[in-house]
């Protein structure tokens, strides 16, 4: 019958000894856990966890499907992490299953089901799995050592002592099960097929030899077995707790939807700027990073050498927390200094200290904003999400950058120059330029188009388009809205535009951290529409767009928004819109479709544009970097009205991107993206040869075409 | 919380009612755990393992709640607060 001896050749004082090694194990966990509760307590309040069963459902589907995990780019990675924790689980569980049968059901029960047909099936599976986590735990060496993709160009000793840890545990194991087997000459020793072919090895050892190092290796695996578990809470680690707890507590509002300041008036304190202000969740998040490096890979600061990297912002944030709650270790692993927190690395050391034991000691009264964070680093995002995509803890990395703003801006009235100017503006002529509010409908003049002041019953209208200020005042993009008329026009759409009454959203002052200007903005703009009872809005402008459907609701303005590339795509299959099918001279397949990231990462409208190439011009060329892990073009966050002046620049980037296509041109669907794409080309001298278009601009030339009469060719005889 | 019990002197009766039940938590936690050390060892050297699993239940609750009761006292963590202290120069 198979089955084995538990606890074979481990004496009485060795089982004595592992039960008080589970002591020590008990006690750091049970310390390292209390400690990181109690920080994420010390945080202020935050909004209820509702929808619990939805929450619990999602936690499970990242845990143990990896749903965030294996991803399009990441099946490499995300396989590696799920050989590594499938393995970790089952080991575990086979674990219990032991400790079931040796301590409660044989002393018990007087019975034993650890034979038999349940033992093979066990003993296959579990060194399945044993086998599955040491290939994914080389698959991680691998990829972290050899590979090395410059990520990973600084790895810490954290990194490396986990890794060896876990491999050192699954190796030992199946050398203990190996020599086990081979000592007692097991009939039955196949059946551990992972550990067979060792066994066949040492089949010729003395048996005495055997059982001796078998002895030895029990320790060992112990040992490590129990400095494993001591590592959890000062390390990495400790993300299989802190991870899930993460995503089961992420934000339950729109993506593009910031956290208002309530009561705006009366605060007296705003954002972010000591360890104090953050809410739990805010504590929580930071602890959660495992430092994948996944915030990274699209983050337009990092690709162009900007000060702003992701990681290390939330890495040096959650140390600084971890510090001055006195505790061991935070996200930075047991030495930030490894991982270059400001304050802890000698070399960047604010109080300029010899050695790194007075280093750590920062001043307990340390600012979060310029000892630990630098300004710099705040006003370099764009908030383009691409970080918040893809951690797959959901780390919320832009809130906390807007928070930090929101400090400079209302508190400290510090911000960089252009931004000032930009709050000027806005405040004036509630529109980023210095352009007179008064003039912002003269783009229309004789293009037919009504305001809404002129319209005798505004219920009759289908839409109000809105236009955005960059499609009012710059003389590029009006090329757009003129575009967006002409289409209406031919779909013999009823619509009105705001005009003159029509005022900023509100998007650059609330991303640049002025979230008073943002409300003044944002309540005359919905005074306005709900004057006029408008029901159905149409924004040519994706940041305009995010802010009306998800930001607007905050204060009372619940509006059907809806982005001008999903509106033509539906008077297209609605078939009230004719475009002609693209064929001939007339098709350009040749253009490659940029994403903009309040229309993707935000909202989720990927295809809607994508599809109206595809009829319009026969297709389109997909650059690498895109839907979900499309590349910003730079101006979100209020970086549009600010001087790039640290790193390459990001529109360049991305410009380079779509030349190395070949593609002709590039279309987007958003003003913004279009002007920075065009100061790119003029920059890299490419006009000639490429050309920069909107969505709307793109249908728009196909109806002028389309209603041209056909150009009779010249032919010589 | 380091340095409460040196507080704790002269402390109002409150604080040290505190006090004492953080030490009395800590007593507590630390038995249990001990006397799961004691059973699970009478188990395996006197081949009783009918002792083995509350034996190593105990030890793993009293583990993990006196290092969680220590963590709440921070009896054992060295916090040195640096507030008042010059910036070293290296000079």
């Amino acid at each position: 019958m198979p089955t084995r001896e538990i606890t074979w050749n481990v004496g009485a004082f060795a089982i004595a000894a592992m039960y008080a090694l589970v002591v020590v194990q008990a006690l750091i966990l049970g310390y390292g856990a209390t400690k990181r509760y109690a920080m994420w307590r010390s945080g202020r309040p935050h909004g209820p966890i509702d929808r619990v069963g939805e929450r619990l459902r999602a936690t499970l589907g990242v845990m143990f499907l990896h749903r965030r995990l294996i991803r399009k780019g990441y099946v490499y990675a995300g396989v590696m992490h799920l050989f590594i924790f499938w393995g970790f689980i089952m080991l575990f569980v086979g674990t219990l299953i032991v400790l079931l049968e040796a301590d409660i059901v044989r002393p018990f029960f007087g019975t034993s089901f650890y034979y038999g047909t349940f033992y093979v099936v066990y003993k296959i599976v579990i060194n399945f799995f044993g086998l599955i986590f040491i290939i994914g735990l080389l698959m991680a060496l691998f990829r972290r050592y050899v590979q090395v993709p410059i990520k990973f160009r600084k790895s810490l000793s954290d990194d490396a002592i986990v890794l060896g840890l876990l491999l050192l545990l699954g190796v030992t194991g199946f050398l203990l099960q190996a020599l086990r087997l081979a000592a007692t000459d097991d009939p039955n020793a196949a059946i551990h097929w992972v550990s067979y072919p060792l066994v066949l090895a040492l089949s010729g050892v003395d048996r005495g030899v055997l059982r001796a190092a078998h002895g030895g290796m029990w320790w060992f695996h112990m040992l490590s077995n129990t400095a494993l578990i001591a590592y959890i809470p000062v390390s990495k680690l400790f993300h299989m707790f802190t991870g899930p707890a993460n995503v089961f507590t992420r934000s339950g509002e729109p993506k593009g939807a910031l956290a208002p300041i309530l009561n705006i008036e009366q605060q007296e304190h705003f954002g972010v700027s000591k360890v104090q202000d953050f809410n739990w969740k805010q504590l929580l998040n930071y602890d959660a990073c495992m430092r994948c490096g996944r915030c990274l890979d699209f983050c337009p600061t990092f690709a162009t050498g900007k000060p702003l990297k992701p990681r290390q912002l939330v890495v040096e944030i959650g140390a600084h927390v971890a510090k001055q709650e006195g505790m061991l270790a935070g996200p930075a692993g047991p030495n930030p200094a490894e991982a270059g927190v400001r304050g802890y690395d000698p070399q960047t050391s604010a109080a300029g200290a010899e050695d790194r034991r007075t280093a750590v000691m920062l001043p307990i009264a340390a600012q979060l904003i310029g000892d630990v964070v630098s300004e710099d680093e705040i006003w370099d995002c764009t908030t383009c999400r691409a970080c918040m995509e893809q951690c797959p803890v959901l780390i919320e990395h832009v809130p906390l950058i807007v928070e930090l703003r929101r400090n400079l801006v209302l508190e400290e009235s510090r911000f960089p120059q252009d931004v000032q100017l930009l709050f000027n503006n806005l405040e004036r002529n509630s529109n980023p330029y210095s352009f007179p509010a008064s003039t912002r409908g003269d783009w229309a003049h004789g293009l037919g188009v009504r305001e809404l002041a002129e319209v005798e019953d505004p219920s009759t209208l289908e839409i109000v388009y809105w236009v955005g200020c960059m499609s009012s005042f710059d003389g590029r993009t009006q090329k757009i809205s003129t575009a967006m008329v002409k289409i209406l026009q031919a779909a013999g759409v009823e619509f009105a535009i705001l005009g003159r009454e029509e005022g900023c959203s509100g998007d650059p002052a609330r991303r640049t951290g002025n979230e008073y200007l943002y409300q003044i903005l944002a309540q005359q703009n919905i005074e306005r529409l709900q004057a006029y009872q408008a029901k159905r809005i149409v924004a040519s402008c994706p940041h305009c767009f995010n802010t009306l459907l998800n930001e607007y609701p905050q204060f009372g303005g619940t509006f059907e928004v809806i982005h001008h590339t999903t509106y033509i795509e539906k008077l297209v299959t609605s078939g009230r819109l004719k475009v002609p099918a693209a064929s001939g001279p007339d098709a350009n397949p040749n253009l490659a479709y940029h994403d903009p990231c309040y229309l993707g990462r935000y909202n989720d409208i990927y295809d809607a544009p994508r599809n109206l190439l595809k009829m319009a011009e026969g297709g389109f060329v997909e650059m690498p970097r895109h839907r979900e892990r499309g590349f910003c073009c730079g101006a979100g966050g209020g970086r549009a009205f600010m001087e790039e002046k640290r790193g390459t620049r990001i529109s360049h980037n991305r410009l380079n991107e779509a030349l190395d296509t070949g593609a002709e041109g590039v279309v987007a669907g958003c003003p913004f993206c279009v002007t920075m794409f065009e100061d790119g080309i003029r920059a890299l001298g490419a006009e000639e040869r490429f050309q920069v278009k909107d969505i709307a601009e793109v249908i728009a030339q196909k109806l002028d075409a389309a209603s041209q009469p056909p150009t009779t060719p010249i032919t010589t005889t | 919380m380091g340095n409460r019990r040196k507080a704790s002197r002269g402390a109002p009766p409150m604080e040290l009612m505190k006090s004492n039940r953080e030490t009395r938590e800590i007593v507590g936690a630390g038995i249990l755990a001990a006397l799961g050390i004691v059973a699970t060892s009478v188990g395996a050297f006197a081949h009783v393992p009918q002792l083995a699993a509350p034996g190593s239940t105990a030890i793993l609750v009293g583990g993990a709640w006196l290092g969680s009761a220590l963590a709440r006292t921070d009896l054992s963590l060295p916090r040195r607060s640096t507030a008042n202290r010059a910036p070293k120069t290296g000079d």
